[in-house]
């Protein structure tokens, strides 16, 4: 395991912790700068497909479920699929802005995905 | 040909049965105390030493701290960093129950819904606690969007609160679906090289690629759920 500590491996310890954090910090700022770039991958469709349909799935579980206890079918169903849908696509547009795709004050976005504007 | 979905079928291996209820000791709960025993060996081990210049054991170990710790402050702020063993641990479990499980013979405890959901759930109900215990009543108004018209409130609350709690929904399906569909597509491409003889190369290629595909997967999926606590959590502390 931690066999790497040697005396030897003392000697020019200071020089190579400051070596190694000039290094980190020049990685630092790669990183911060790839920071401004969207967080695209694979995950991201399959992330907002998920958001939209359990909004609506869920919307129209509830508007079943409220409408079978309260006798109000299909009021409550055609409702919350509304809602639910709605909350669907809120949920998927919060999580494109997060990653970046969307500029939230309208216009386009960093990424390849346009805003509402 | 086998059949894909037999893999998810629950085996009860102590058969315990509690006032009618089944509390069944099954190869589910014994994957997960494996999940939690190689987490907790892994830290444990790694940080026996504590060296200055850290083994490679060591370097894993303080690899996952700095990389959690990175995620909490930069998703859920400083603030967030109280919360660090809470999510540090959500972490590992899911990694470890989404890796341990792409080896052969192993049961994946993440691709049922009910384990996912489990989680989700304790996450969604501490972290709504969590918001009224630090902003009171104050944080309902994190239901009523900044700067909206008067007259779209009553449209637009209940579309909030919606969002608001499809979240747990949302957080358990994903991991659910992606574990679950990527076990099904290894098993039916694993089928195939039998099923076709000589040409079985053909499917046996594709199943080693998917298994590197799923590795990554089960990285992403752990990583992704643990990035939606942390700004769920966000959310809860600074309501926007």
């Amino acid at each position: 395991m931690a066999d790497d500590d040697h005396d030897r491996a003392f000697a020019d310890l200071d020089q190579r912790i400051r070596a190694a954090r000039d290094q980190r910090e020049a990685v630092g700022k790669g990183n911060g700068a790839d920071r401004n770039q969207p967080k695209l991958n694979f995950g991201t469709g399959l992330t907002v497909g998920i958001e939209l349909v359990v909004g609506v799935v869920a919307g129209v579980g509830l508007g079943l479920a409220l409408d079978s206890w309260l006798g109000t079918r299909p009021i409550l169903t055609i409702l919350l699929f509304l809602l639910g849908t709605a909350a669907g696509m809120l949920n998927a547009w919060r999580h494109l802005v997060r990653i970046g795709m969307i500029d939230p004050h309208g216009g386009k976005g960093d990424g390849q995905g346009r805003g509402p504007g | 040909m086998a059949d894909p979905l037999h893999q998810f079928v629950i085996n009860p291996l102590v058969p315990i049965n509690v006032a009618g209820l089944d509390l069944s000791f099954t190869q589910s709960s014994l994957w997960m105390m494996i999940s939690v025993g190689a987490a907790y060996g892994l830290v444990m081990l790694g940080t026996r030493h504590a060296a200055l210049i850290p083994g490679r054991l060591q370097s894993v170990v303080e690899l996952a701290y700095e990389f959690i710790a990175g995620l909490i402050k930069d998703n859920a702020g400083r603030e967030g960093m109280r919360y660090f063993p809470a999510i540090f641990t959500l972490f590992m479990f899911i990694l470890f129950g989404n890796m341990l499980g792409l080896v052969p013979m192993a049961f994946t405890f993440t691709s049922h819904i009910i384990v996912t959901f489990a989680m989700a759930i304790t996450v969604f109900v501490l972290i709504t606690a969590l918001g009224f215990a630090i902003h009171g009543a104050h944080f309902a108004h994190f239901f009523v969007p900044a700067g909206a018209p008067k007259a779209m409130i009553p449209l637009l609350v209940p579309i909030e609160i919606i969002s608001y709690c499809v979240r747990p929904i949302s957080l358990s399906v994903r991991l659910f679906v992606n574990m679950m569909a990527g076990h099904m597509m290894l098993k039916v491409f694993a089928g195939f090289v039998t099923a076709l003889g000589v040409f079985g190369f053909a499917p046996l290629a594709v199943t080693v690629a998917l298994l590197g595909f799923e590795v990554v997967v089960a990285f992403l999926q752990a990583y992704i759920f643990t990035v939606l606590t942390c700004i769920y959590l966000h959310d809860a502390i600074h309501m926007h």
